[in-house]
């Protein structure tokens, strides 16, 4: 038996019809007891790795595989799933996919069933996982009716009645809220701490983790680029995010500014920073001078102001979904200017979906009303709001079905009875904006996920909608791509659209949006600047969300002068620069 | 709507899935034994007052009830005719035709019993899905030796109905917000409509398929050969008592029917006969 949990030497895989390998020469150890974050852009071969550790490849995805992976002393290809995933307990991204029982009891004793474990020990496990994942109340329901936190931690508690030596985690809070995000990672550290469990996770959202890893590893395009402990990773935290990531907004601040700092380590959390600048500032008594505050401007804020014309008018707007006992939206009134910019954030459940969708009709108001453009919901269909109004749905797969690129992108103009040249042009344009013009005569299968994405958003541009709607821009992908998605929402702007986006991603939301919606509970629970909003941290936990980390850093320092609605990394980096510079 | 199950802890409810399986037996093979409509209602009762301890809420039954009156009304007429008996009302049809379509007392019992027979066993049927899990039906098919794959299998499509009628929800969603317009009072048209969600239900689904796939591996199915149950079925006095009441019930129910003269209505006739003052023939 080695000294390692899992080892994988020089392994490459391509699958099965693809022509480049999705992991190449790839040769990492876990040791036991670790707990390894994997981190990497979409396509970087993260989840390819995961499934060569619970023999998934090359038992049930075929393809080519090189190289050897051993899990426990066990050689993959030797043993397949069924024995592996009693050693490595795999929990994949979309809870929705591994839920597969009637009750949530039933889906929590499905593994350590098939394991043959005595129905007594079964018992007790599955009482014991529901007791550590907090699942009481809903034990006895059908899983698929839970929030997506408890969806996910369904999952993982499945993962844990197996009671396997490894856990592999590929991204689990994925579609989660911060909230449920921290509860499912908690979970997941108290597991490595408590139990001693090695845990290899896949995860993007590295300010939450960073500082539970032992160590860290950076992929991109099928290969190892970074490994380390987390603080020598992020000590390239630049690089980290040219390659598309997120590092922790205090480590990019530190490698921003590391020649005036001239600090050591680069912090890696939160409360590292905060020490590390307290110190600094102190001991050189520094302090932010209000007339040296210089404003940078987010990218929502270079953008003209809006007009004074309303879009979207919401009066006592009240919504029930059929079969259900209390209302999804209660009392809600709102008005949304041209050219706003705005974005809704709440926990999963608040309400954010449920109200876009009356923007365009798709809910109609049980009581009260909805004008859009003056149209008042309940009067007219979807496709004629269609007209004025474009929808960005989360998931490309869900609507393209045509074989050919133009012609998924002139649906929506064909359908708004334009005359074929005018849908040519717009066709034409639309694809040039997303920068996939010459993806034109391509089949839409056949391209990856971003590329979906994209010609997803030409085909609600194609319409040429003067209202917007994304639902969430970054799920289930990197944050890159989510930034590429709201440049072009920005350019949008510039021409008078409005735009509404929800997002779980504060920083998005910081970034790019100039006004903030918080819903809770079916309510608009605060609604003002961005700034305004996230300046007011004891009102956002009320809502279990968190501003974004730089921003409660300049908070933690408000003593030394640093405003406390700072939002990007940007402004305080020139704030940094400005106390050190106006002391010198 | 088919599977739908009201929680509850019940006699029903706590039965083991095969003696309520075998209820339902005996209500069926009770409705193909017994014509005579009072019979009929005897045995209806009996399930009526299940569905009363069973706590079912009574509009969980209405809305079934309301679907089945055109298909009631529709056998009751066919099977109007079917049986002519001594006591004759009127013809509608000359006699060759269709026996001519004769109503007689005696051919208005018979199809009052056709359709109590029908509403017995679905309303037997209602309340059997209604206080079952699907997890219990799936084990009452392992118990009963179907292969054990077949029965996750059977599980795992049963619990992800609702999860795909939500996503061919959010597909339709998506190309509404096209501008793409469904409602179409031409049923041919409203098919044509359909198309364009065609093929991301049946791409999601493909590729949602694989997901469970990977997910049921990943759980350890491969080793289904000593799979154990964490709920195992074990009979309890409850289920011994069930067995021999059905048994016994259908044991009557044959014996009635050996009894009774042919066509099995007569308990139902003789007291019509008493009320009318018409002599018996």
């Amino acid at each position: 038996m080695s000294e390692y949990d899992v080892t994988v030497e020089n392994v490459s895989y391509t699958y099965r019809g693809e022509k480049r390998p999705a992991l190449k020469n790839v040769t990492l150890q876990v040791k036991p007891g670790e707990l390894l974050l994997v981190t990497g852009p979409a396509g970087a071969g993260k989840t390819t790795l995961c499934s060569c550790l619970n023999g998934l490849i090359p038992h049930f995805y075929t393809g080519t595989l090189e190289g050897k992976v051993s899990v426990r002393g066990l050689d993959t290809r030797l043993n397949g799933p069924a024995v592996l995933s009693g050693k490595a307990g795999m929990l994949f991204q979309d809870p929705s996919t591994q839920l597969l029982c009637a009750t949530v009891e039933d889906d929590i004793a499905f593994g350590a069933e098939n394991y043959g474990v005595p129905p007594v020990e079964i018992r007790k496990r599955v009482d014991d996982v529901i007791r550590l994942l907090r699942l009481q109340q809903v034990s006895g329901r059908s899983p698929h009716n839970l929030s997506g936190g408890q969806q996910q931690a369904v999952a993982l508690g499945s993962i844990l009645a197996m009671r396997p030596e490894i856990y592999v985690l590929d991204e689990p809070t994925s579609n989660l809220d911060p909230v449920g995000s921290a509860q499912v990672l908690q979970t997941i550290s108290e597991l490595a701490r408590i139990e001693h469990k090695t845990i290899l996770i896949v995860e993007h959202k590295l300010e939450e983790l960073v500082g539970e890893a032992d160590r860290m590893i950076v992929m991109d395009e099928g290969s190892i680029k970074y490994q380390g402990t987390p603080q020598e990773v992020l000590n390239q935290a630049e690089a980290i995010e040219a390659i598309g990531l997120k590092p922790p907004q205090v480590s990019l601040l530190f490698a921003k500014l590391r020649d005036q700092l001239n600090w050591p380590k680069i912090p890696i959390t939160l409360n590292q920073a905060i020490t590390a600048l307290t110190f600094f500032l102190r001991n050189n008594g520094h302090t932010l001078q209000n007339p040296q505050l210089k404003r940078v401007p987010t990218e929502a804020e270079k953008l003209p102001p809006h007009q004074d014309e309303v879009t979207i008018e919401v009066k006592g707007l009240t919504f029930q979904y059929p079969y259900t006992k209390s209302p999804a939206l209660s009392n809600v009134d709102l008005t949304i200017k041209r050219g706003e910019n705005i974005g809704v954030i709440g926990q999963n459940g608040s309400g954010k979906t449920t109200l876009v969708k009356q923007f365009i009709g798709l809910l109609k108001p049980t009581s009260g009303s909805v004008r859009v453009f003056g149209m008042d919901t309940r009067e007219h269909t979807v496709p004629e709001m269609a007209m004025k109004v474009g929808f960005v749905f989360q998931d490309p797969d869900q609507q393209i079905f045509s074989n050919k690129v133009s012609t998924e992108v002139a649906f929506g103009p064909r359908n708004l009875r334009l005359p074929e040249d005018e849908i040519q042009r717009r066709v034409e344009k639309s694809l040039k904006d997303v920068e996939c013009y010459n993806l034109i005569s391509e089949n839409p299968l056949d391209l990856s996920k971003g590329e979906k994405q994209r010609i997803n958003i030409a085909s609600v541009l194609a319409m040429d909608p003067e209202l917007l709607i994304i639902d969430e821009p970054t799920t289930g992908q990197d944050f890159l791509r989510g930034k590429e998605i709201m440049d072009l929402a920005m350019n949008l702007l510039k021409k008078g659209t409005t735009l509404v986006t929800i997002s779980h991603d504060m920083n998005i939301v910081a970034e790019y949006c100039s006004r903030t919606l918080v819903m809770k509970d079916g309510q608009i629970f605060a609604d003002g600047s961005t700034r305004e909003i996230f300046a007011n941290p004891q009102k956002l936990v009320q809502t279990n969300l968190r501003p974004p980390q730089i921003t409660s850093l300049a908070q933690a320092l408000g003593s030394f002068g640093f405003p406390n609605d700072v939002l990007t990394v940007e402004e305080m980096t020139s704030f940094i620069q400005s106390t050190i510079g106006g002391k010198q | 709507m088919a599977f739908e199950y009201y929680p509850g802890n019940s006699v029903m409810h706590r039965l083991d899935p095969r003696i309520k399986l075998l209820w339902l037996g005996a209500n069926i093979v009770l409705g193909a034994l017994l014509f005579d409509p009072i019979l009929l209602t005897v045995v209806y009762a009996n399930v009526v007052f299940l569905i009363v301890v069973s706590r079912i809420p009574w509009n969980k039954m209405s809305a079934l009830y309301k679907g089945l009156v055109p298909i009631s009304i529709f056998y009751f007429l066919t099977n109007l005719w079917f049986y002519v008996g001594p006591t004759k009302f009127f013809s509608l049809l000359p006699q060759y035709m269709l026996n001519g379509y004769t109503v007689s007392l005696e051919g208005i019992v018979f199809s009052l019993g056709v359709v109590a027979r029908f509403i017995l066993m679905v309303t037997a049927y209602r309340l059997l899905t209604l206080t079952t899990t699907v997890s219990d039906y799936v084990l009452a098919l392992v118990k009963l030796k179907l292969p054990k794959e077949l029965g996750v299998a059977l599980s795992i499509g049963f619990s992800y109905v609702p999860v795909l009628v939500t996503q061919v929800g959010n597909i339709m969603d998506a190309q509404k917000a096209r501008g793409w317009v469904f409602e179409y009072r031409n049923p041919l048209r409203r098919v044509r409509a359909m198309l364009p969600t065609l093929f991301p239900i049946i791409m999601t689904s493909i590729r949602r398929g694989y997901q469970i796939a990977a997910a049921i591996e990943s759980k350890g199915f491969g080793n289904i050969a000593n799979r154990t149950y964490m709920h195992e079925l074990k009979f309890k006095p409850l289920d011994y008592y069930a067995t021999v009441v059905c048994i016994a019930a259908m044991i009557l129910g044959y014996y009635i029917q050996i009894i009774t003269p042919k066509p099995g209505i007569i308990y139902t006739l003789n007291i019509l006969y008493h009320l009318m003052g018409i002599k018996p023939p």
